[in-house]
């Protein structure tokens, strides 16, 4: 029923250096459906991060083939918020579009409602040091999706919280996600956390980074990710996955 | 409040007391000491002078109208001074951080400039500018540029990486890049940078004020010491104390009421 939004293929990168030339990315193939939620996993070092960036266009040299579909809006969220401490959650939240020159009356109106319906409506002219590192994540996300993206990419986007929150807003920020009908990929290195949000799961070989395995995760009443923790699956996608990327 | 806590609290302010009642002590102590020996005999108020006779040549100055017109010449030359500094400083480390290769192509010619002591310029610059403000000013700007730039530029350069790479994802114009991120996050560093340009542009005013002027707290000292009049030259260095202080004062109150 979905079709493709975005098509990888045969990607390679390698830096250069005076030492000589570093295979990072190794042949890499993918294709994401509309709506997905896909998660990159893999040990840490492996070039999850630089996947990312090229696949979102920040880093530009590589080799390969990277397909979107028509007309596709993409965003990018960091793993640190990058919030500007001397600008207002509000304004901080439309930075996004006024980058990208497109700050008009119902890009305005759809930042106002996005930070009203997420809790963030008394905090409008507030610095952002003034937040919690959940809130801050969560103006971080608006900010994303403000320019109102079709597909987003996530890099590690909670690993600068503590577990408690990071459980709290990983919850909030799949279920925005969800809810604007955003196609997702994430990297991250919490295994955890890519079976509890994602429809298929990457996994990455040590360096240079190849294409291992990709999971289906199907668990029983799927829901918001706190709640899939508690799937019985969970755990056989835990011990299968830990044990993949171990290898 | 439990016993511990007002020990601390009291312990606290007394220290805090203590600390100010010295600070002060000392202060007057000195002046004192040298007021009451030179008085004395005992120190030779020819080369040393007295507080007293300090005092009242800076309000003789003062009511003769001579203070103002000083302050008022050495004062205008450092304010310019400090703000050629500051706009050229601001454009030139816009232009490096544009420009990675041309700020590596030039960086050793800073770094031999910054470490030439630029007094020695200072005949050249009376033989190709000739003996007038000018020289004076650009002796004051020749003394704080280079480090200005250094330390702005170092600022702009190590701008927030996540940021940048926010900035980045949205397509922003390099423009954008420097207006909205670059110079608002390091406002901080401009301006320590720019407190201390003040006091670099005050000193090489009073360099610049020795090697050639006609008015100038720098004048008032070189011309005292002439005619050796050394009273002259303390009352010289205590303007020039409280002019830097005051200076030094305007950039901090400008820095509170800037907001970030």
């Amino acid at each position: 029923m979905n079709s493709n939004i975005l098509s990888i293929r045969n990607l390679c990168k390698s830096y250069n250096s005076l030492n000589g030339e570093v295979l990072t990315i190794d042949n890499f193939s993918l294709d994401v459906k509309e709506k997905e939620f896909i998660s990159i996993i893999g040990s840490s070092g492996c070039g999850k991060s630089t996947l990312l960036n090229i696949i979102s266009g920040l880093d530009k040299d590589y080799t390969g083939s990277i397909r979107f579909k028509d007309s596709v809006k993409t965003s990018y969220m960091l793993q640190e918020d990058a919030l500007l401490p001397w600008l207002s959650v509000y304004e901080n939240a439309i930075l996004g579009l006024k980058l990208e020159k497109k700050l008009d009356n119902s890009s305005l109106n759809y930042v106002k409602y996005l930070l009203n319906k997420y809790g963030l409506n008394g905090f409008l002219n507030k610095k952002v040091s003034s937040l919690s590192g959940g809130m801050r994540q969560r103006v971080a996300l608006i900010r994303t999706i403000a320019t109102k993206p079709d597909l987003i990419f996530l890099d590690e986007p909670f690993s600068a919280l503590d577990y408690q929150t990071r459980l709290k807003v990983s919850d909030d920020i799949y279920s925005i996600i969800k809810e604007e009908g955003i196609t997702a990929i994430m990297v991250t290195h919490d295994i955890a956390e890519a079976i509890s949000m994602s429809d298929r799961v990457v996994v990455l070989s040590k360096r240079p980074a190849k294409l291992k395995s990709i999971y289906e995760i199907n668990l029983t009443d799927k829901k918001n990710p706190i709640h899939n923790r508690k799937a019985k699956e969970f755990t056989e996608y835990y011990d299968l996955l830990w044990r993949d990327i171990d290898e | 409040m439990s016993e511990k806590q007002k020990a601390f609290v009291k312990k606290y302010k007394r220290d805090k007391v203590l600390i100010r009642f010295f600070q002060i002590f000392i202060g007057v102590i000195i002046l004192i000491l040298w007021e009451v020996l030179a008085k004395c005999g005992v120190i030779n108020t020819f080369i040393t002078s007295y507080p007293s006779a300090i005092f009242k040549t800076i309000f003789n100055l003062a009511k003769s109208g001579e203070l103002v017109k000083h302050i008022l010449v050495t004062l205008k030359e450092t304010v310019l001074a400090f703000s050629i500094t500051g706009i050229i400083s601001i454009l030139f480390s816009i232009i490096l951080y544009e420009s990675e290769t041309l700020a590596k192509i030039v960086e050793p010619y800073l770094v031999l400039i910054n470490s030439l002591p630029k007094v020695a310029l200072g005949p050249i610059i009376i033989i190709w500018v000739g003996a007038n403000g000018k020289s004076i000013i650009l002796m004051a700007v020749l003394i704080s540029l280079i480090v200005s730039i250094e330390s702005i530029y170092v600022g702009f350069k190590n701008t927030n990486k996540s940021m940048l790479k926010l900035f980045k994802s949205f397509n922003a114009s390099q423009k954008d890049i420097l207006t909205l991120l670059v110079i608002p996050s390091n406002v901080k560093i401009i301006i320590n940078t720019f407190k201390i340009n003040i006091g670099l542009c005050l000193i090489g005013v009073v360099m610049g004020e020795f090697l050639t002027s006609k008015a100038g707290v720098g004048y008032l000292i070189l011309y005292g010491s002439q005619v050796f009049n050394l009273t002259l030259v303390m009352s010289g260095i205590i303007i020039l104390l409280i002019l830097s202080i005051v200076l030094y004062l305007i950039i901090s109150l400008i820095e509170k009421h800037l907001d970030y």
